[in-house]
């Protein structure tokens, strides 16, 4: 019962530093502080020495260093012409599947996933060109939106996963191997949504409007010229990490140069666009690390009051079968997503999820991916959902219809990942091929 | 009060710039490595230790920047609700109790220098950068953060706009 009530009390003061408007990484660190002061009954001297060491553990983990970096060369692509290139250069290869067009939206965002860690981009930069072109074209506005917002998500399982990194780090699990197991469930989640559109299109011809263009085997060329740039940087940056010649921030780093090659060789680098790109990946980057400093602080927080391990105990005595658990962990994150952002939940919700997780005999890899899913659907659900403020933005449309175009696909990625929890190998056959079991 | 805010936000935004500076050298540094790994067989055998600090550096120094920008998360369902001068002295309070935690961070990270400063402490790999510099550059970037802080928070009270230019969109939210 005392773990109970820590447990409740610190996510009781949580949720109040949090509904005051408070930044989600000082609510952290604020209950972190007043958790070990108050439950824990330690001095202050005592807090700020672990607190201490903690900032400086975390803030100079160069494991981290991927993240800048990689946000870094998300942001270069992002300033260049990459959304029109990938629209023209999709265009031909989609034109022979039923619903056409509305596919450059999904194997767009896979596409750009390849090069991109975060959802919000990935739906940003894909959208900047197909919702204006298929809505002029008389596409089913819905069916674009929707697939726009689903596949955005995409961005945070297919490697290089920002998300995957923080659950990385603070799971002590290999990145690279994380980076591994999203591939394929990436890519099953881009099949259930390309299948989706087909059937719509197939069942309801006048979704799709009707186009006598033909394409050449010349437009086939060309619009390869035109992906070639974004195929060279998916070869380069995740060849370099599944071959084993790089790690995670060295394939970062890597990225970064070779988006500067790009944009040099593309006659696009300008220093305002560099300049740009810095500041924003350095805005970004902060806000992740920041809110990644304040987890590892209420984790061992929760630490010292033995909150994990009670709660692991507590759990346990209910004798739940790891599916139970695991339903019961899916409903609690599904709950979760509908309030918070993608980070903010991996970094809460870990130091009790995690122990649990494990204790249940599931594969920490497994999770990993099985927790991006949750917040990829996180993102398309209001009244935080952050794929839906974009296509609010690009699209001019109210948010609640924002989120109704996305609800049949919040509903292939439930299909997804009840899939994972059935078939783990989904996940784990990629990484336990490259790297051994 | 809009000149001390302006002024503050500046130093924040020229720590910043120190901080993408960091980052750029970061990423020169891995090239730099490669290259020796790949062409000279050899190595600097520093480039996790520098990596650190670097990132420290890009992290703990852009802090103001990020914040003032409004690049932090927060979660606005109930406080949106409240009226606009409840909200302002709400944000100020919240805002003051995360400025006492980063000054009392500060404070440690004080002590943790002195005591690197004392002892001669260095790091142990061959570089042996003397462990006052790394603990300096977080305390000096933790002060400058606590600067900010005050800044938003007097500015939350007084009901004066951010000298940051309108909320800047990030596309990596999440």
């Amino acid at each position: 019962m005392e773990a109970l009530f820590a447990a409740i009390t610190v996510f009781g003061i949580l949720l109040v530093f949090l509904a005051a408007g408070l930044w989600v990484f000082a609510s952290i660190a604020l209950v972190s502080v007043t958790s070990l002061w108050f439950l824990g009954g330690m001095d202050l001297n005592r807090i700020g020495t672990i607190a201490g060491a903690i900032v400086n553990r975390y803030s100079s983990a160069w494991e981290l260093s991927a993240i800048p970096m990689f946000i870094w060369m998300g942001e270069i692509i992002f300033r260049t012409d990459i959304s029109m290139r990938l629209f023209r250069g999709l265009s031909p290869f989609v034109s022979m599947i039923p619903g056409r067009l509305l596919h450059t939206n999904v194997m767009g965002c896979t596409m750009f996933a390849a090069v991109s860690g975060s959802s919000t981009a990935t739906t940003a930069t894909v959208g900047k060109i197909t919702t204006r072109e298929l809505f002029d074209r008389g596409y089913d506005k819905s069916l674009a939106i929707g697939s726009l917002a689903g596949a955005g998500s995409l961005g945070l399982m297919i490697p290089p996963s920002l998300v995957m990194i923080v659950y990385g780090i603070l799971a002590e699990e290999s990145v690279a191997r994380l980076f591994a197991a999203g591939v394929f469930p990436g890519l099953m989640i881009s099949g259930l949504f390309t299948g989706y559109i087909v059937v719509r299109s197939w069942l309801n011809p006048s979704l799709v409007p009707v186009e006598n263009h033909k394409y050449r085997p010349m437009d086939f060329l060309r619009a390869f010229v035109d992906l070639f740039p974004l195929l060279l940087l998916m070869v380069v940056v995740l060849g370099s990490i599944y071959s084993g010649i790089a790690t995670p921030s060295e394939a970062a780093a890597v990225g970064v140069c070779m988006s500067l090659v790009i944009v040099l060789v593309t006659g696009q680098f300008s220093f305002t666009m560099i300049s740009q790109s810095l500041m924003g990946a350095l805005r970004t980057s902060t806000m992740i690390c920041a809110l990644l400093i304040a987890a590892a602080l209420l984790s061992t927080a929760m630490g010292f009051l033995h909150i994990p391990a009670d709660v692991a105990a507590g759990i346990a005595a209910m004798n739940l079968s790891p599916w139970g658990l695991l339903l019961i962990l899916s409903i609690f994150y599904l709950g979760l997503g509908f309030l918070l952002d993608g980070n903010s939940i991996v970094v809460m919700s870990l130091p009790i999820a995690l122990p649990l997780i494990v204790q249940a005999g599931f594969d920490p890899i497994w999770f990993g991916v099985y927790l991006v899913l949750m917040i990829e659907m996180a993102a398309v659900t209001p009244p935080i959902g952050f794929n839906l403020f974009v296509l609010q933005g690009a699209t001019g449309y109210p948010i609640s219809k924002v989120a109704r175009a996305a609800f049949p696909f919040f509903v292939l990625m439930v299909v997804g990942v009840v899939l994972l929890a059935i078939f783990p190998q989904i996940a784990l056959w990629f990484p336990n091929l490259i790297y051994g079991v | 009060m809009s000149r001390f805010y302006l002024a503050v936000y500046r130093i924040s935004q020229a720590s910043a710039v120190i901080a993408a500076a960091a980052l750029v050298l970061m990423v020169g540094f891995i090239a730099f490595e490669i290259v020796l790994r790949y062409f000279f067989s050899t190595s600097t055998f520093v480039q996790d230790e520098f990596l650190g600090y670097g990132l420290a550096l890009c992290i703990i120094w852009s802090l103001g920047y990020t914040l003032e920008n409004g690049s932090m998360i927060e979660v606005n369902l109930l406080s949106t609700r409240l009226s606009a001068t409840h909200q302002r002295w709400l944000k100020a309070i919240g805002t003051f109790a995360t400025m006492a935690v980063i000054l009392g961070l500060t404070y440690m990270f004080w002590i943790r220098a002195a005591r690197a400063w004392d002892r001669g402490s260095v790091s142990a790999t061959s570089a042996e950068v003397p462990m006052w510099v790394p603990e300096s550059l977080i305390l000096v970037g933790l002060l400058l953060f606590a600067l900010q802080l005050l800044a938003h928070a007097l500015r939350h009270v007084t009901g004066h706009a951010s000298p940051a230019p309108a909320a800047q969109y990030d596309h990596h939210d999440q």
